[in-house]
């Protein structure tokens, strides 16, 4: 049981997606070497490799768990037969669970029209899913009850009243907007600008698992699924002048023993150029997805460390006192692509999406045919993200009407 | 980087000393590009390869156009002042002699002449990828006016490139097949002595070589050769086969200069946002984004 050992258990339930969990936790990698001290030829810590990147962790801690900070084993066997043990976010599970059965009776409707040449057209139900999905690559199952570790009850802290502010300013400006009068009405992922950005981007989704760690002396670089490569400068620098801001930001990194650290300032002002899609507080599809604040003041703390071959831990930290009212912190594992490691040769492919893009020449033609409907659309989703910004001014009213927030 | 390749004054002086000398006995020859034979890399450790690593740039006006190229007045003059002349050039290309197929010729014309033409209903094949900050291609991304990176490990390479957040993942054993066509190709890598050689297949027909409209088909392969020349140099040739728009293979060749800048880095021009009115800006009217139908 090694992980229980290296990893204080946090990784008991150590399983891959094809492995049933009625068969012993933990007993993959046993026979393996230890890489976790390994170096490369250069002595740095060897962090090399491809990672599957996805956790089936719940973002927040569901109220289910009260205030543990680990499910049982049986209470992850029940995740599982609930379909939940997917890459979750703090999306509601039963509402997404439902949604994903709406689309698969969607397709299957249409099964039987005739075949345009789409790729793609003709798969239905869970076939369509599976044509998506990424394995023969699996996350470890960690029985953690939430990402978040800090705060101690797995929630991410309020918002402040500037950033809750800030919020309802954007919402105000964009009420005559219809879903597309323009490209910039669209979210940044639909405009192929980033995904989730960092450091949601970190973590791998059903459809893009993995990131690929390759050093060389001097530099760690990350090659990310969504189209860059994030590269990382080991050593003594400091960040670039306060008039260089990028959308993935500049990131610094040295060593402490056998973990990089890796700290990233200069964002992008995202409140500029975020546009709400689908009822997240400033695009994406929830807070968990894209930071909500300027970058100004944004501060990441990526702290990566080899556990042992198959598993590299990563915590990061998110400090920005204008957004929120205290730091946050997750714990995630990445683990090893065991298809390459098999000796088979594996890479991220190419990710060309403002290439391709006709989804943005349809959507702005389709909302100027029927703006009416563009304009009802896009209400629509105002509403929900007005009942989230409720909710977020209540949690904000709360916390500030606690202890903690009275002495700030 | 700068600890690695810190400029060694007593070297220069003792080249310096060593070229004031040949050339008083007549000796001095000068540099061909190339002509590398004297010079031994650093290793990466823990290899026997040389040390690729670090920023680079071609400093060519090749990514106007890859042949020959007098001064232009470029596209807007009278919006842009002299800020988008075309400079003049010397071309990268071996012989100066693109062998186009007599029927294919004229794609290229056309492509010059609808270079900054958008057409939303054929995006993707109407006018210069790169206008509308689309992925570069191999080699364009090469000699775009832009630095990139490369990463080099033992059994990896990586290139990220300034322009688009391009890059490419070039394994350096067991060489595979692409999946599907991509833009940037699919690239398998090998040593040959000091030259690191890019064999790079499975492109899309979309990319061009330059603004002067020189195109391919998806039957394009490439191989490149990155040879390190001196401590700030690499040779970068890259040799372009395409039977169906070429007669014959050809080749370019250009220096690479290491960017030696204190704390140099690669930002980023992920310029998708810069792009968009000019891509879809038909799409909302005449008066621009924002126009019509607020």
């Amino acid at each position: 049981m090694k992980y229980l050992s290296l990893t204080t258990g946090l990784l008991v339930g150590a399983l891959a997606v094809s492995v049933p969990l009625s068969q012993p936790i933990a007993a993959q990698g046993q026979d393996q070497p230890d890489s976790a001290g390994s170096r490369t030829p250069w002595g740095d810590p060897d962090l090399q490799g491809i990672w599957d990147t996805r956790t089936y962790t719940p973002f927040e801690r569901p109220a289910e768990f009260g205030a543990r900070e680990f499910m049982s084993a049986e209470e992850a066997a029940e995740r599982e037969r609930l379909g939940l043990r997917r890459v979750v976010s703090d999306d509601d599970d039963d509402a997404v669970a439902e949604e994903l059965v709406q689309q698969d009776v969607q397709r299957y409707a249409r099964s039987d029209a005739p075949d345009d040449g789409r790729p793609g057209f003709r798969i239905a139900g869970a076939e369509y899913n599976a044509f998506w999905s990424a394995d023969p690559t699996s996350p470890r199952l960690s029985l953690r009850t939430s990402q978040i570790v800090d705060p101690p009850d797995g929630q991410m802290p309020s918002l402040t009243r500037d950033a809750l502010m800030t919020w309802e300013a954007r919402e105000s400006e964009r009420r005559d907007r219809s879903q597309a009068d323009d490209w910039e009405d669209r979210g940044l992922s639909e405009r192929c600008i980033t995904r989730n950005g960092l450091p949601g981007e970190m973590l791998g989704s059903s459809q893009q698992p993995l990131k690929e760690i390759v050093q060389t002396p001097g530099y760690v670089s990350i090659v990310m699924p969504y189209g860059y490569v994030r590269i990382i400068p080991v050593g003594e620098q400091e960040h670039l002048g306060s008039a260089i801001r990028q959308w993935n930001g500049d990131s610094r990194g040295r060593w402490e023993g056998d973990t990089l650290v890796v700290e990233t300032a200069n964002f992008k002002n995202t409140v500029e150029n975020v546009v709400p899609a689908h009822g997240g507080p400033f695009g994406g599809s929830a807070h968990v997805h894209y930071y909500p604040g300027t970058g100004d003041t944004l501060r990441l703390t990526e702290r990566f460390t080899r556990v042992d071959r198959e598993t590299l831990e990563y915590r990061y930290t998110v400090e920005d006192p204008n957004v929120f009212v205290s730091s946050w912190s997750t714990i995630n594992f990445f683990t090893l692509d065991l298809w390459a490691l098999e000796g088979n040769q594996d890479r991220l492919f190419e990710y060309a999406c403002h290439e391709h893009n006709y989804g943005m020449v349809n959507a702005i033609r389709a909302a100027r045919t029927d703006r009416q409907w563009a304009l009802d659309e896009a209400a629509r989703e105002a509403a929900i993200r007005a009942r989230e910004l409720g909710e977020k001014w209540e949690r904000l009213r709360a916390w500030e009407a606690s202890a903690e927030g009275g002495t700030r | 980087m700068g600890e690695r390749h810190r400029f060694e004054w007593r070297s220069l002086l003792l080249v310096t000393a060593v070229a004031i000398g040949l050339a008083t006995f007549g000796l001095f020859v000068e540099p061909v590009l190339g002509q590398t034979e004297t010079y031994v890399a650093p290793r990466l450790p823990g290899t026997s390869n040389p040390d690729v690593s670090g920023i680079w740039q071609a400093f060519t006006t090749a990514n106007w156009d890859i042949q020959d190229h007098g001064v232009d007045a470029g596209p807007f003059p009278r919006m842009l002042g002299v800020w988008g002349a075309q400079p003049p050039g010397r071309g990268v290309v071996e012989g100066n002699v693109l062998p186009y197929r007599p029927e294919a010729l004229a794609r290229k014309k056309v492509n010059f002449e609808s270079r900054l033409t958008v057409d939303v209903d054929n995006v993707n094949t109407v006018g210069d990828p790169e206008a509308k900050c689309y992925l570069p291609g191999v080699p364009r991304a090469t000699y775009m006016p832009f630095p990139f990176q490369i990463i080099q490990s033992t059994d990896k390479v990586v290139i990220a490139y300034q322009f688009a957040s391009a890059s490419r993942t070039i394994p350096l054993t067991g060489s595979s097949e692409p999946p599907v066509d991509s833009w940037m190709g699919w690239s398998n890598g090998h040593w040959e002595g000091d030259t690191l050689v890019v064999e790079v297949t499975g492109f899309n027909e979309l990319s061009w070589f330059d603004r002067a409209g020189n195109y391919h088909s998806s039957a394009l392969q490439v191989v490149e050769r990155y040879t390190p020349m001196s401590p700030y140099h690499l040779i970068y040739e890259a040799t372009i086969e395409d039977p169906n728009v070429f007669t014959r293979r050809w080749t370019i060749k250009m220096p690479l200069y290491r960017r030696i800048e204190d704390d140099m880095r690669l930002l980023e021009f992920k310029c998708v946002d810069l792009a968009e009115e000019y891509v879809y800006g038909g799409l909302v009217g005449e008066t621009g984004r924002d126009g019509g139908v607020r």
